[in-house]
């Protein structure tokens, strides 16, 4: 029993290190960098309260897996999707200047523009 | 420095209650005191996470958290240190007369299967530094609000944020954000930090609970089994599902002590703390206390230990109370499972057999080793213990009834799921195998243990 339990620990333990050794270098996720652009447009807002988040890319991935990392980098304020036709500030997803989405909303003036071209607008009076 | 203090939070409080526990257990040699490592990192991470979330209920100033739970751990330890009593020792078992050339071999294992968890949950830590997709967009970004100094962090629960499941449980973000208030709010050593330090306490509680059982080789077995690519990977994840399997595994290691109450207490606090980490917790938690039944009736001692045990799943489940009666929304699969005709989806052949197929065929590739996948290998040590088998180890059959309630429960939720099922089962079975991997390890390896210990129809 002992030499059976050692050779099937010993075949787990073998396949581990192959997998490991066969692993392709770890390449880092761009979370990291998505919550520090975020963070960096954080004294444009309010300090807690609705922000209104408007989605700009064609992916619809792209856009939930910025607004969610956004709302980790901007809490306590509650980003919401819903409320970018009411809220007095709206940021907008990362993304290129040169996206057709780039263009500023009707009734919204531009504040600043963050790292990843975060777009931070204002509503007008 | 900050990441020294964030350091001293994890272990001080570890170190105090492994301090406790050696004074109050029988301690069976070497093996008996690192299985109180494991479970005293796990379960102080529990008490402080639940002591950080009452002090942000009270509305104290979170400014002052940090003196105050140095304080607390200095007074609590000068209480510990007060009159040392002499450490109990229970007979040793771990050692057996094992061959030097076994011994050799299974050290050998020992420190690979040790090596490749380093190693292993380094690599996957620096592949994602913030965690899996669920550690950032729920466990970290309710760590986030709960780290806000000012009141605001209770706007972590309201209803705009419903996709982040604000129902979920605190545990982890809470232990996240204590360990934030001794760093930068949002720094990435605190989450990396809790996240090995489960990993650490189950590796340590796996293997000093198996070896006080099977020995030296039963360990090294365990270790080589538990330390997978996937384990690892969920591991490194940064979400509640390692924590509760550690949770799990603490209670059935508990559950397996030699009888006393204290082993009931013991059991109890990790099922309140499997509570306190999930919602699937809740589950561990009443497949816990039914194993903890039959065991008190087995030891002939029902009102003790059933005391013993419900004041265990009190104390660690208090917090978890106090959060689902005061800022937890309702829980929103339960919701939609009920109101999504449950009874039709119930009686749907096509789905049972889509679910079983699906889970079946994850499990049996988990755990990321090829050829010979680790699910073959742990039915492998189930087809030898079962060939040597005098009867049933009762250690083995109380983990079996955790395990059992856990994955039955676990099959019914997908059968009655009101998501879209491929997708439900595609973004969760494989965290759901992760949470009761380390249970399956210490049952087949426990099994193989009373394999060979019983009068055995081949020689072992």
């Amino acid at each position: 029993m002992r030499k059976l339990a050692v050779t099937i620990g010993s075949i787990a333990i073998a396949q581990s290190i192959w997998h490991l050794v066969t692993a392709p270098p770890p390449v880092a996720d761009g979370i990291g960098g998505l919550i520090s652009a975020y963070r960096s447009i954080a004294i444009f807002l309010p300090p807690h309260g609705v922000v209104g988040y408007l989605e700009t890319s064609p992916d619809p991935d792209f856009n939930t897996v910025n607004y969610y990392v956004a709302e980790q980098a901007l809490a306590p304020r509650i980003l919401s999707r819903e409320a970018t036709a009411t809220a007095d500030i709206v940021i907008t997803t990362t993304g290129s200047q040169n996206e057709a989405s780039s263009q500023t909303p009707v009734g919204l003036t531009l504040m600043a523009t963050g790292p990843s071209n975060i777009r931070v607008f204002r509503r007008q009076p | 420095m900050n990441d020294f203090a964030t350091i001293e939070a994890v272990i001080g409080p570890a170190v105090i209650l492994w301090i406790c526990l050696r004074r109050r257990n029988p301690v069976p040699g070497f093996a008996g005191q690192v299985e109180l490592a494991g479970i005293s990192l796990a379960l102080g991470i529990g008490f402080t996470s639940s002591t950080f979330f009452l002090w942000r209920l009270t509305g104290l100033p979170l400014g002052w958290y940090a003196a105050a739970d140095l304080a607390f751990q200095a007074l609590v330890l000068a209480l510990v240190m007060y009159r040392p009593r002499r450490v109990m020792q229970a007979p040793g078992a771990d050692s057996r007369g094992h061959a030097r050339s076994t011994l050799a071999v299974t050290g050998a294992i020992t420190a690979a299967a040790v090596c490749v968890g380093a190693v292993a949950f380094g690599y996957f830590t620096i592949r994602l530094p913030r965690g899996e997709w669920d550690a950032w967009s729920i466990w970290n970004l309710r760590a986030a609000f709960l780290s806000v100094p000012d009141g605001h962090w209770r706007d972590g629960f309201v209803s705009t944020l419903a996709w982040s499941h604000p129902d979920y449980p605190l545990l982890v973000p809470a232990s996240v954000a204590r360990l934030w208030t001794f760093d930068e709010s949002g720094a990435v050593f605190g989450p990396r930090l809790v996240a090995a330090a489960f990993v650490l306490s189950v590796a340590l509680v796996m293997a000093g609970s198996v070896a006080r059982r099977a020995g030296p080789v039963g360990m090294s077995l365990a270790l080589a089994l538990l330390m997978v690519p996937t384990f690892l990977y969920w591991g490194a994840s940064q979400t509640a599902d390692v924590p509760l399997g550690a949770f799990v595994l603490i209670a059935i290691a508990a559950l397996s002590k030699p009888p006393g109450s204290r082993r009931y207490l013991l059991a109890g606090l990790a099922a309140g703390f499997a509570a306190w980490t999930k919602n699937e917790g809740l589950v561990a938690a009443a497949a816990i206390i039914l194993a903890g039944l039959a065991a008190a009736r087995r030891d002939k001692n029902v009102r003790p230990d059933l005391l013993a045990l419900v004041a265990g799943l009190a104390i660690a489940g208090l917090p978890l109370l106090l959060f689902k009666l005061t800022l937890a929304p309702e829980t929103d699969l339960v919701r939609q499972i009920i109101s999504q005709q449950p009874m039709e989806k119930a009686t749907e052949t096509a789905r049972h057999a889509f679910v079983a197929g699906y889970l079946a065929r994850e499990f049996f590739l988990w755990g990321g080793l090829t050829p010979i996948p680790a699910s073959t290998l742990l039915l492998a040590c189930i087809a030898l213990a079962a060939v040597q088998w005098g009867g049933v180890p009762r250690d083995a059959t109380t983990a079996t009834y955790v395990l059992a309630v856990m994955l039955v429960a676990y099959y019914w939720v997908y059968v009655l799921s009101p998501y879209d099922l491929e997708w439900h089962l595609r973004t969760s079975a494989t965290r759901l195998i992760a949470q009761v991997w380390p249970a399956m390890v210490w049952t087949v390896t426990t099994a193989m243990a009373g394999a060979a210990a019983a009068p055995p129809p081949f020689k072992a």
